[in-house]
């Protein structure tokens, strides 16, 4: 990668801070609570996901936006104006979705650079493969829509964050879409699933369970298109069995169609909120005597 | 047609008249029969009606169908679509076609302007091989264009071979708005010079009342 010659960089023998606290986050901790008494450390069932926040509209030069808060999880994304294909001269029937998704370098608790590093890219392609079977592409030929994808704040299930969020951003921009997608994540570690892992759920459930009763054990995304009820993308990390694989199918399905509901409510809201703008604007004109030619 | 439409919003709440349906992307608006047809805005699947974008359903009552249609709360479309009529900027004139730019799609502002062109025969419906491009238009002219089936990669064709197509807009040399005398010229108000243009026949959108 080209180094950044823009930017100050630390200085560049640093060691991360959390190498100096007292080590009170131990995977044994998060094993044991949880077989104490069915709860995770925030106090959730295994199966339970966090309260969400979502609003549309939050960047204005952007032609649509969105943001989402997942308890700690924040991610805004914008969406751009189509725009001409750069570095391409045929002729293409179809428009392309150009996504991109990156951590804010304080995101994360370690600081992570400027420039979009090999996680990065591929959560981007992800993201852009459970877009695209949901835009209507044969509308902008010839032209690319942008969507850029930022976590301000990374507890847990960015990508998924980042995918609901984006789908908001694109149908607030009135970009033409067959339905809005939503993901949600997964974290499996041996025999437990913990829906909508935390960062710390997330680091346990990427190394292979201690006691090896079981070596299942990875991170699912999955995003779906309820209306008509298709998964537009599947994505999974680490290693387990395809039992435990099609039977997360079905528990994503269920936090993805309550994530559904309010992805709808908000973008409502929106709606409503721009329409209620608009005829203000109009009363407006009709009570000013405006002479339009 | 209201019992036909499934679970869509309405705006204003709790008001009887001019009541508008809200819909979303992706939601289901009605059946998809003889009497039902999708207009922009909206596709079909699986013998129904679905939306694509979130604004207002606007229905078209035709004599024995209607047409369902959902224009975006934003307003227009997203791109110059074939037939639109968009106002654009000239930027470079030659012997054969003028070069301009789009700045709006009929009454939205674009925030990104797309390239287009007006070919030498799509100037004037009548006498098309005698048009001069240079008695036409000229740089900085500001002309009301339809948009020509696509053709090439990236740039539109415009045509103003229209009464109510062309010159809106123009500055004489000296920099003054001119004022249109006929269909082929414009005078400037300072120094009634009289220079040739393509004029639109702009019809004004509210009379007056005094």
């Amino acid at each position: 990668m080209a180094p950044d010659n823009r930017r100050l960089q630390g200085p560049e023998s640093t060691f991360s801070y959390t190498l100096y606290i007292p080590n009170n986050r131990t995977d044994h901790n998060v094993v044991e609570q949880i077989s104490s008494d069915e709860r995770r450390k925030d106090g959730r069932k295994l199966n339970e996901q966090r309260r969400i926040y979502v609003k549309t509209g939050v960047v204005s030069q952007a032609k649509g936006s969105a943001y989402i808060e997942q308890s700690n999880t924040k991610v805004v994304c914008s969406v751009f104006d189509p725009r001409e294909i750069p570095r391409k001269s045929g002729y293409s029937v179809n428009g392309e979705l150009y996504c991109e998704f990156k951590f804010a370098p304080f995101s994360c608790i370690q600081w992570r650079s400027h420039q979009p590093d090999a996680f990065e890219k591929e959560c981007s392609l992800i993201l852009r493969r459970s877009l695209e079977p949901a835009v209507c592409r044969h509308e902008f030929p010839n032209f690319q829509v942008d969507v850029y994808a930022l976590v301000l704040e990374n507890d847990g299930s960015a990508l998924a964050a980042a995918i609901t969020c984006a789908a908001l951003a694109l149908a607030d921009a009135s970009v033409p879409m067959y339905d809005l997608v939503v993901a949600a994540t997964l974290g499996v570690h041996g025999d437990k699933k913990f829906m909508d892992p935390t960062v710390e759920e997330e680091s346990l459930c990427n190394i292979l369970p201690p006691d090896g009763r079981s070596r299942n054990h990875g991170i699912i995304t999955a995003a779906f298109s309820p209306a008509h009820q298709q998964m537009s993308e599947f994505a999974q990390s680490g290693a387990m069995d395809i039992d435990c694989a099609t039977s997360s199918i079905q528990l994503l399905r269920e936090a993805c169609e309550s994530i559904y509901l309010l992805s709808q409510q908000c973008l409502l809201k929106g709606v409503t909120k721009m329409l209620k703008k608009k005829q203000k604007e109009i009363k407006l004109d009709l009570s000013s005597d405006r002479i339009a030619c | 047609m209201s019992a036909a439409v499934l679970g869509a919003l309405e705006f204003p709440p709790n008001k009887m008249e001019n009541t508008q349906l809200v819909c979303i992307p992706g939601q289901r608006l009605c059946l998809a029969d003889k009497e039902h047809i999708s207009g922009c805005g909206t596709y079909e699947r699986n013998g129904y009606i679905y939306s694509t974008l979130a604004g207002v359903v606007n229905v078209v009552k035709e004599e024995r169908s209607s047409i369902i249609e959902v224009h975006s709360s934003k307003g227009q479309g997203i791109i110059p679509a074939p037939g639109d009529i968009v106002t654009a900027k000239v930027t470079i004139v030659t012997q054969k076609f003028c070069k301009c730019v789009i700045k709006c799609i009929g009454d939205t502002v674009l925030t990104r302007p797309y390239r287009a062109i007006v070919r030498k025969e799509d100037v004037c419906a009548t006498e098309k091989d005698k048009v001069e491009i240079i008695k036409s238009f000229r740089p900085g002219d500001i002309i009301l264009g339809r948009v020509l089936p696509l053709t090439e990669v990236h740039t539109y064709h415009l045509s103003t071979a229209e009464n109510e197509l062309g010159v809106v807009i123009a500055y004489s040399e000296s920099g003054v708005a001119m004022v249109p005398v006929s269909w082929t010229e414009m005078q400037c108000p300072k120094t009634y010079v009289k220079e040739p243009r393509k004029v639109a026949k702009v019809v004004p959108e509210t009379v007056t009342v005094d």
